[in-house]
């Protein structure tokens, strides 16, 4: 399918703890179309978060195969595994995790400057997408300068920067209020469906989860389609 | 590394606070740079110690090459002559000296080199005559006149126009001894106190009443270029001269003295500067835990882990470098204005001496007047601090500063590459 831009298969993840081994993801099947918008929900503890960052590259996984366009990213070093995620997937957290000795352009320049140090480029590209996401006139200001909504407005814009294929957003509004939730939702997926990137985010909020196009429940390890 | 620069340096400006420099980054620097403070203070006056003593010795003591001519006072004139047809001469003189006792007023002391010069020596070597700086009296050695230094005559408590007795002791065979007294015509100061006590001179006039029996003449040579003595002196015995040494072989002992504790001395102030480079180490730990999050995030949005020690493989080099900058000026500052720093404070605490003693007359009665501290006072060691500036030698600690801060960095960056991303998004 030349369309498939992210397929899991049989991944596991364990972790061990005081000689017990917790199954926390027991072999999941997974796949996700170039474009496309998942959202995973599940309660606590259930391996969301570590699910969504096994398939980012941040997590080790315990057994199985994770391709994204078609590279086994389980099998690259540490090295190979910065640089395929400096390319290819931009991150959303639930907290904006800026860089706090770095203004709001700055945090958005540095994973397009990682590789590519053209700092004319990067700033025009960042000032660009400060402009969508609304804070252009705080570009100068650092992250302690700017109010909850605005750091997760930069933290979109960072991972924007390098137009990746695939957006991992973990509870990208949990720590906003509704007002804020609903302006930074609403400008992520006006994003993603604009520059055609897939979305795959993890939320409890089932209101949330039904605006994207395809909603999976992790429960007990297993990952299953509402 | 342009990226690495531009994360580094943020780091250490702080920016975040506005701040030009973080506090951590100022500690780091401020203990590296006062370490080469140190030590381009320490070995610097070390070397002028050693170079003054060292300038005076070629003027009054060791000369640059010394000629034991042994001969009658003929041979001894005919060398000179002859030396000073050489293009490498500037000065030479026929001399004579033997250790001496000096008596008056009930006190004795001895001096090294009582010295017999032509009388008109003042006026043909113009670097004996600058630098012995005459302090009372006047320069010269006519018939039965001597003079001393000025800690010599303090010693023996008399001054310009005194009599003292002198005894001298023969040479080779000290059982022969002249007894002779002598009026004080001048005191002298060369600023080296220690050098001083050693010398005293008369006239030829003079010495022939005392040395003729027993000892024989030498010739001193004052070369133009004093670090060519040892061609010189190889080209003299290979027309068959011998028995001259030069200023180096004349002052082995010193010399080597002074350099042993001239290293001591920088050895002491590396272990100074090695302290403030495990204070580059601490401080990168620290700054490592406290960026932990930071390096997370930046892995995570791609930036490898061999970079990322590169980071702070950076920190501590900057900090190393700026460090010994600062150092270097600050230290070349202080040697330039040594003399008048040490002053300046000498001054203050003099003040602050009579501010003291002000306030606690109101209280107490007969309180005793504090003396004034004279740092540079006429019975120290030196008049002044002499100080020569290695620059050979400031290269070299700065080389070895910034190794050190090499090699303290390495630990601390390696931990900031192995941090998980995972683990510090996970934590929070």
């Amino acid at each position: 399918m030349d369309n498939l831009l992210v397929e899991v298969k049989l991944l596991k993840k364990d972790f061990i703890n005081n000689a017990e081994t917790l199954n926390i993801l027991k072999g999941i099947d997974f796949t996700l179309t170039k474009g496309e918008s998942v959202s995973i929900t599940g309660e606590s503890g259930s391996g969301k978060s570590t699910f969504l960052n096994t398939i980012g590259g941040l997590d080790n996984v315990s057994d199985g195969s994770i391709k994204i366009e078609g590279t086994e990213i389980t099998s690259l070093d540490e090295e190979e595994l910065t640089f395929f995620r400096n390319k290819r997937i931009g991150f959303i957290f639930q907290s904006h995790y800026l860089l706090e000795e770095f203004n709001s352009l700055e945090n958005v320049m540095i994973p397009f400057l990682i590789n590519n140090f053209n700092t004319k480029k990067a700033k025009e590209k960042a000032k660009y997408l400060l402009d969508i996401v609304g804070v252009s006139n705080r570009m100068s200001h650092y992250p302690s300068q700017l109010s909850g909504g605005e750091r997760q407005r930069v933290a979109i814009a960072r991972a924007f920067i390098n137009d990746p294929s695939l957006i991992l957003a973990d509870e990208p509004t949990g720590n906003l209020d509704e007002k804020n939730s609903n302006k930074v939702l609403e400008l992520l997926f006006s994003i993603t469906q604009k520059e055609k990137h897939a979305l795959i985010m993890v939320t409890h909020s089932q209101q949330i989860a039904k605006m994207t196009e395809k909603n999976y429940h992790l429960e007990a390890g297993i990952l299953n389609l509402v | 590394m342009k990226i690495e620069n531009f994360i580094v340096l943020n780091l250490i400006k702080e920016s975040r606070k506005n701040k030009d420099i973080s506090s951590s980054s100022i500690i780091v620097i401020t203990v590296i740079a006062a370490g080469i403070i140190f030590f381009i203070s320490a070995v610097s006056i070390m070397n002028g110690y050693i170079y003054g003593l060292m300038k005076i010795s070629f003027e009054i003591k060791s000369f640059h090459v010394d000629f034991q001519a042994d001969q009658s006072i003929d041979y001894a004139k005919r060398t000179v002559t002859r030396f000073m047809k050489d293009d490498r001469v500037l000065f030479a003189s026929i001399y004579r000296e033997s250790r001496t006792l000096l008596s008056a007023n009930g006190k004795t002391t001895g001096v090294v080199y009582f010295r017999e010069l032509p009388e008109d020596i003042f006026i043909k070597d113009t670097g004996l005559d600058k630098t012995l700086k005459l302090v009372d009296g006047q320069k010269s050695i006519a018939l039965n006149e001597i003079m001393l230094s000025q800690k010599t005559a303090q010693k023996l408590r008399c001054k310009v126009g005194d009599h003292i007795f002198i005894l001298a002791l023969g040479e080779k065979d000290k059982s022969k001894i002249k007894l002779k007294r002598l009026k004080i015509s001048g005191l002298f100061s060369t600023g080296f106190v220690e050098l001083d006590e050693q010398l005293a001179y008369v006239g030829t006039e003079t010495g022939k009443t005392i040395f003729d029996d027993f000892i024989k003449y030498d010739v001193y040579i004052k070369l133009k270029d004093y670090m060519k003595s040892t061609d010189f002196v190889t080209s003299q015995m290979m027309l068959g001269i011998t028995g001259m040494s030069t200023w180096e072989e004349t002052n082995y002992n010193d010399l080597t003295a002074l350099r042993f504790e001239r290293n001591i001395i920088a050895f002491i102030v590396i272990l100074v500067i090695f302290v403030a480079i495990l204070n580059i180490l601490t401080t990168i730990y620290i700054t490592v835990l406290e960026k932990r999050q930071d390096i997370g995030i930046l892995k995570a949005v791609g930036y490898p882990p061999d970079k990322i020690t590169l980071i702070f493989l950076l920190n501590g080099i900057y900090l190393g470098v700026i460090g010994i900058i600062i150092g270097i000026f600050g230290g070349l500052f202080v040697m330039s204005n040594l003399n008048e720093i040490i002053k300046f404070f000498g001054d203050i605490v003099n003040f602050l001496n009579s501010i003291s003693y002000n306030i606690l007359s109101l209280f107490v009665n007969n309180i005793e007047k504090p003396e004034i501290i004279e740092i540079f006072s006429k019975d120290f060691y030196l008049d002044k601090i002499y100080t020569e500036i290695s620059f050979s030698e400031i290269v070299l600690v700065s080389m070895l500063t910034l190794v050190f801060s090499i090699i303290a960095s390495i630990l601390p960056a390696i931990k900031a590459g192995n941090i998980k991303p995972v683990e510090v998004i996970r934590n929070g």
